[in-house]
């Protein structure tokens, strides 16, 4: 186990649901934290009756959904203005970033969706969302939908393990490098077949 | 000369980035399924047929450096001072207190503070046997 999750570990049975709400809202905003297996932890804590079930899935969902929504409405006033301002004005004018920004348009719901399964993705798909104007609406549906599941996907694996859970943190961490390279693997050849697709027409 | 040239034309970042990405789901699928066979051979993923014969509760081997007091207390049913006493705790956030933490301040290896930990949970229960699961 990691130094930065017994940390974050020490910090959830010291500071119970604010730290599970701190963990998930940072991570989900900005920080590549371990929070799903800091979620699968303190799910086994309510299993071992020391949290409450409902009560943890609700503050992981809540401090996804805020960090997220952060990250949406940050990138969505200042998105561009702060990526220019902070040397990236190359990349924003290039013809990848236009040809990514479209991309993010036609292909939302599988975006930010499977996105929510990356945690390391997931804060760029929200400044990205942000910065092509994306309608409110639209982003927070997929955005609860995605983190929804995303929750209730780790909770009950750390409900199911119970007081063996540490025993399933390798696998976990394995299971999250396998999803987001399969993920990313599979927006690279869709974002190809998307601009394939664009030159022909 | 050719051939580099041509090898240069095809090594696109993007073809890169997506080999790179081939060989990281090649290994993370083997090492998956190693920690699958692993998970099930120590019985992790094998479920008791009734739902009372899972271990609800952590035992002294699985106590660690980063779980609290409190934690420990209710993991044992201990009562809420007896660390306090028995360490001569005067830490005013105890028993919310990790027990590296506490261990830390006198320069205490983590292990041995779980080990001393541990010995003081045994005594308890030699002395008033405590159910350690429910």
């Amino acid at each position: 186990m990691t130094i930065v999750l017994e940390s974050l570990l020490a910090f959830i049975l010291v500071y119970k649901y604010a730290a599970l709400f701190v963990i998930t809202f940072v991570a989900a905003f900005f920080l590549p934290l371990p929070a799903s297996t800091t979620l699968v932890a303190a799910s086994a804590f309510a299993f071992q009756g020391y949290f409450s079930f409902p009560a943890v899935f609700g503050i992981a969902l809540l401090g996804n959904i805020a960090g997220d929504n952060l990250g949406f409405f940050i990138s969505k006033k200042y998105g561009e203005e702060l990526l220019r301002l902070i040397g990236f004005k190359k990349i924003l004018t290039s013809p990848n970033f236009h040809m990514l920004k479209e991309y993010t348009k036609t292909n939302t719901a599988s975006l930010i969706f499977v996105s929510r399964f990356m945690t390391e993705i997931g804060p760029s798909v929200n400044v990205l969302s942000g910065i092509i104007g994306m309608s409110y609406r639209k982003y927070l549906f997929y955005e609860i939908t995605g983190e929804a599941s995303y929750v209730l996907l780790y909770s009950s694996i750390g409900y199911y393990l119970g007081s063996r859970w540490e025993n399933g943190v390798n696998f976990l961490t394995t299971a999250g490098i396998f999803m987001t390279s399969l993920g990313l693997l599979f927006f690279l050849i869709q974002s190809r077949l998307f601009k394939r697709g664009r030159n022909l027409s | 000369m050719k051939f580099i040239q041509k090898f240069k034309n095809i090594l696109t970042p993007r073809l890169l980035v997506i080999s790179f990405l081939i060989v990281v789901l090649v290994v993370s699928g083997m090492v998956l399924v190693k920690e699958y066979r692993v998970l099930y051979k120590i019985g992790v993923l094998k479920r008791p047929q009734h739902p009372r014969e899972l271990p609800e509760k952590i035992t002294i081997n699985d106590i660690k450096p980063w779980m609290t007091f409190d934690y420990i207390n209710k993991q044992f049913n201990l009562p809420d001072g007896y660390f306090k006493d028995a360490l001569n705790i005067s830490d005013s956030a105890y028993p919310n207190l990790p027990i590296d933490k506490f261990f830390k301040r006198d320069r205490i290896d983590p292990r041995t503070a779980v080990e001393k930990i541990r010995r003081l949970i045994l005594a308890r229960n030699s002395e008033s046997p405590q159910p350690t699961s429910r």
